[in-house]
Parts: C-alpha cells; structure tokens; sequence
C-alpha cells in the first residue's frame, strides 16, 4: 500500500521533469537518424536494375533443395566436424534444410534479392542500439534518480515521512526499471514503424534462426580460433515473432542497465556526477568488452549482454570471440543487477543525510 | 500501555543522545521532552549541533548512542509509527519546482497516509493563505510562499509535533510575525512544537520553555517566563536624579546615571517592586520606570559571558 503510493509519487515526479522531455527528444533523434538512413538505402537499392522476381513455382525448387541437402547430410552425418572447414560445411547443409522446411512448411516464399526487408533492418539496428544509444537514453532518464532529489535538498522532506527507507529506494527503483523497458520497448516498435513504411511491410514471415551456438575451432597456424555456427540445436522462427522477443530481450537489458544508473545514483550525491559514472561505465565496459576480444572474463561484464537477442542469435559469441548463451547473459545482468541493487539498499538504509 | 501513556504526555523526548561524526563528538548526552501545547526553543549559535540534533529527530541521522521518541515510538527502531505524527522543516524547505503547490502537497500527504488526501490539501492550503496560488507551479513562488507551502506540507498528516529548524530564515520582519503567530496558534490547538534558533529575540517571542546549546551540550534549560522574572535592567527617568543615583548607591544597588536617566542593574522582580516603593516614600517622583534585557540577562548568567556574542 505503501509502496504504491510511493510508486505514484515517483512516477508523478519522472514523468513531469524536464529529463523525460529531453530524452523523448533525443529518442526522436535517432529514430530520425534511423529513418534516413533506411531512406539512404532504399535509394541505393532502387540503382540496382530490378532482378528475376520470385518465380511461381519456387516450392518446386524449394523441395529439391531440401532433397539434395538431405542427402547430403546423410552422407556426412558419420564423419564428425572437427575441423572449422567441416563444420561450416555441416552448418550450411543443416541451415539450407530449416529454411526449406520452413518455407514449405508455412509457404512462405522467398524475397526477391534485391528487396529491402524492414524487419530484419530493424532487428540489426535494434541489436547495435541495445549497446550504444539506447542505455546512454536510460541514464539520462533515471541517472539522477536519488542523487537529484540529494543535490536539490528534496530528499529531507521524502525522508522525513512515516515510511521506511527501503521502501522509499524500491519505489523509485520500480518506477525507473519499468520506464527504462517501457522506454526501450516503445523505442524498438518506433524504429520498426519507421523501417516498415520506408521499406514496406514484407518480411514479416521470413525466417529468423534463434538458440545458435557458436563453436570455436582453434587451427594450427592461425592466431585466433574461428568461430563456426552450430545449428544442431537451432529454431526458426518468424521474423515478427523474433522481432517481439528482441524488443522483450532489449527492455530487459535496459532493466539492468537501469538498475546500474540507479545504483550509481545511490552512491553519488550529486546528479551530475552519478550520470556521468553511470555514462562512463557503460561506455568503458562497451570499450573494454570490444578490447578484450576472446578472453573469457569479457562474458562477465554487463556490457558484453545488452544485446540479449544477440546471446540468442550467436551474433555476441562472434563479437566476443568465445561462447555464450541467453541463458549465461541473462545470469550474468541478474548477478549485476542483484549485487548493484544490494549495495544501494545498503547503503541507503544506514546514510546519515547530512548535508542535502 | 505504560508507553502509549508516557507518549500522550511527552510527544517528543530525547534520552541520552550522541552523534559523533569522523571522531568528532557534534553532540554530547542530550536529554529533553516536549509536552503538547508547548513551544520548544532550542537556542544556540551556528555550529553549536541544532542542525544535527534536529536531522536526528526527524530520522535523516542516525545517533551514535541515546533514544529518541516522538510519541512514545523509537525513531530508529519503529520509524513508520514515530513519523506518522510528525510535521517537519528541516532547513529550507525545498520543494519539486517543476510541480505545481498541490502536487507537492498531494506528493507529500500520500507518503504520510493522509485519508480525504484533497479535502486536506485544500484545508492547509488555505490555513496557510496559499489557496489562490496552489494550482501554480513552485517554481514561480517567491521565497515567503516557498516558506508557506513549507509549513503546509508540514501540517499535512494533522501531527502532534512540528519540528522547524530555524524557521524565519529569509522571512521579513511581517512574514516573521505571521510566522510567530501561526505557530503560537498551533500550539493552542495542542500541538507540540520543537522549534531551532540562534536569535534570541525568537525564541523569546514565540516559545514557552527553551534549552540553550552550546559546543553539542545543553548548557541551560528553563521556561521563558521564569527566566523574564529571574534577572534584568531597570531603566529610571526620576526628580533629582543624581540625588536618586546616590541614594539608591547608598542601599547597595548597582546604579549608572547619565543624562537624567538611571539604570539600575540585576533585578528580579521583587526587587524591583520593593525598589520602587522605597524610591517613591523617600520622596523622588518616578516619571517612567521599564525592564529591559531581561531574558538576554538571564541567559548570560545562565551560560557565562562566552554565549553572549552568538545568542543576540
């Protein structure tokens, strides 16, 4: 009950400040940037002289593919792949036999090759904004969470009220991790509303491969292991429902990413200086996880999962250099999350407020 | 129940309270009650431990050592029952600037579990005198409205105790004398008010008891009126008047005269009555007899002659 009410209040403040506004603005912006840049590249494509449509009978073609590669999978299923050139060729037979199945099986055909396809443009840009834009918009939302109403002396008047401490921090927590999702989520359906009316609304029932795991095989000569797709355990999914699942994924990173800017919000009394630490550490750990290319520890670090959807789709085991999981990136933002938040309702249960 | 009892008679009590911050004791052994309808001074110089002691009552500081209680409830173990009825202004009252008035008010009195949340904004909206400005945002008040809209968030849960660290700050010398009048006020109603100051005049005007800190320690504790009574100056305008000042002289009183005037020094008031009746049946005429200092007086006596150049 208590709670609540500290909920609505803090939801009253956020969504009254000035921060809310800029970040809108700035939000504006990059869907803007996004916007023409998918207007740029229509336009490149629509140089290119127009390709052989989709033929009618491509189900025809579709299942001799799919018999060929069958057959060969047959053949090499007895050799094992232990060597990276024997993998890739197993992974491609094994892909080239889901996305048949696939298409057969939901008659989906085939985009004619020189077709923009919005929804995976948008998963691609979603996935890099997940690590770069959209976590510095979170900060700005809620880096000042507790460090502002410090630095503007309003935190007394919050204090002095018959409710405990820890409820005051779980409200305001609550209420900057649901704006952060919100955020992000609303976000990731802007770019693709942008992307769809720019490119058009194909694409939406295009395969999309989920749960990849990357395989790392080292090669005598070679300096760093070459990582190989593994599509054993793979599904395909529709491009919309992957889309949605990505936009789920990216708001629950942003949940952590907020929990972070939050934490720092505890622990520096000033508005500015706790934005910036949370800004820096984003940035840093972002630098650093690029640097550090193949050490094992990078799969440690928060910035290394922001694109969960990435986890998921092998693209963060490639940009790493060694394996990981959705399972193990979304271990690793809940250990953050869980051992960041501890130490803000530590500290902020026992703090003498001094001087605010 | 024995607790219960206690807090209906002491709202706010201190046992035994200590702060030490980075070694350094800020405030040493403190111990004071409050009684409803009373008006609490609590009087010392910048940096005497006021600021601190307040913070402690309100629960934004924790003591090193000692209890504290607001109405029969621990601060520090059970703070949600302690706070319910407490009304505070610790410093200047900073509000959300970007809300309007009603806002801040309905922000502060859903934290404090007000029922019939707009009828009471509208109540101490307009018992502050803030009713035709509430719906604007804090932002465009000016600083006596700040204080106002200050004093109505404190009044928002209808509480047993105020508690206001040197409330007049930046106030003029009308919005000072509405301010005194509200609280008096306040406490007729049966509040008890614990109020901070370093002006003597202040305290003198607005409370009933008052306790002098000094270097984080309570030097003095006394009630207004029996420290008005205790001591003081006698200005004298009389006939003869350099006859008057020997004569007077001659009965042991410590007397200066200057330009028809005398000034007699360290009365209390029997002494003064007795003086005056001597003076008038050996004969001089008395044309304007007033106290002055008293208190001022009292309280160098009380605490010695270093407290004098703080506590104006």
């Amino acid at each position: 009950m208590r709670l609540w009410r500290v909920v609505q209040n803090e939801w009253m403040k956020l969504v009254r400040r000035r921060r809310l506004a800029v970040v809108v603005a700035l939000a504006l912006c990059l869907v803007g940037m996004f916007a023409l840049g998918e207007h740029h590249e229509r336009q490149i494509y629509s140089r290119v002289p127009t390709q052989a449509e989709v033929s009618a009978d491509w189900r025809a073609s579709a299942q001799a593919n799919l018999r060929a590669a069958e057959a060969q999978l047959r053949l090499l299923k007895d050799s094992s792949a232990n060597s990276a050139g024997a993998a890739q060729t197993l992974a491609e037979l094994q892909q080239n036999v889901q996305e048949d199945r696939y298409r057969l099986a939901r008659d989906v055909a085939p985009l004619s090759p020189n077709l923009l396809d919005g929804w995976s443009e948008t998963s691609q840009f979603v996935g890099v904004a997940t690590k770069t834009f959209i976590p510095l918009l979170v900060v700005i939302l809620v880096g000042d969470m507790v460090a502002g109403e410090m630095t503007q002396g309003t935190i007394k008047l919050l204090v002095v009220r018959p409710v405990r401490r820890r409820t005051l921090l779980l409200g305001k927590w609550l209420v900057s991790a649901a704006s952060a999702a919100a955020l992000s989520f609303l976000l990731c359906f802007a770019f693709l509303g942008v992307a769809l009316a720019i490119d058009g609304p194909q694409g939406a029932m295009q395969p999309e491969w989920l749960n990849i795991h990357v395989r790392f095989f080292t090669q005598p000569g070679a300096l760093q292991a070459t990582p190989v797709a593994v599509y054993n355990h793979a599904v395909v999914w529709p491009m919309w429902q992957a889309f949605l699942l990505q936009s789920a994924l990216v708001a629950g990173a942003m949940v952590a990413v907020a929990s972070i800017a939050f934490t720092c919000s505890v622990l520096f009394p000033s508005a500015m200086v706790s934005t910036s630490a949370a800004m820096g550490s984003i940035i840093i750990g972002f630098v650093v996880s690029a640097m550090a290319r193949g050490q094992s520890w990078v799969r440690m670090l928060f910035t290394t999962h922001l694109s969960l959807y990435g986890d998921l789709a092998g693209g963060t085991s490639f940009t790493i250099g060694s394996p990981v999981t959705l399972a193990q990136g979304v271990a690793v933002l809940l250990a953050w999350t869980a051992v960041l938040l501890a130490a803000s309702f530590l500290r902020f249960g026992r703090q003498d407020i001094l001087n605010a | 129940m024995n607790v219960e009892h206690e807090g209906s008679v002491h709202v706010l009590q201190l046992f035994d309270v200590s702060k030490r911050i980075g070694g350094r004791e800020i405030v040493r052994q403190l111990n004071m009650s409050v009684r409803a309808g009373e008006v609490y001074g609590f009087l010392g110089p910048n940096g005497a431990g006021k600021t601190t002691t307040i913070r402690m009552i309100v629960g934004l500081i924790r003591p090193t050592r000692g209890a504290i209680r607001v109405c029969g409830h621990d601060v520090e173990r059970d703070p949600v029952n302690a706070k319910r009825h407490l009304g505070a202004i610790v410093e200047n009252p900073e509000m959300y600037g970007y809300l309007t008035g009603r806002q801040n008010l309905l922000h502060y009195a859903r934290l404090a579990g007000v029922d019939h949340i707009e009828a009471r904004i509208e109540r101490v909206a307009k018992r502050v005198g803030l009713e035709d400005r509430i719906d604007e945002k804090v932002k465009r008040y000016s600083l006596g409205m700040r204080q106002r809209l200050g004093v109505a968030q404190a009044l928002i849960a209808d509480p047993k105790l105020l508690v206001l660290d040197e409330p007049t700050n930046g106030l003029d010398p009308a919005g000072i004398r509405e301010f005194r009048e509200l609280v008096r006020a306040l406490a007729a109603e049966g509040l008890a008010v614990f109020v901070s100051s370093h002006l003597l005049s202040e305290v003198e005007q607005m409370c009933d008891r008052v306790a002098v800190l000094q270097q984080g320690r309570v030097i003095a504790e006394a009630s207004v009126a029996e420290l008005r009574a205790r001591a003081g100056s006698l200005l004298l305008r009389v006939s003869r008047w350099d006859e008057a000042a020997s004569w007077l002289r001659a009965r042991g009183f410590d007397v200066e005269g200057k330009d028809g005037r005398l000034v007699v020094a360290r009365l209390d008031d029997a002494r003064v009555a007795s003086l005056l009746r001597d003076l008038v049946a050996a004969g001089f005429d008395v044309y304007e007899a007033a106290r002055t200092g008293g208190l001022e007086q009292s309280f160098l006596a009380l605490t010695g002659a270093e407290s004098g150049g703080d506590t104006r």
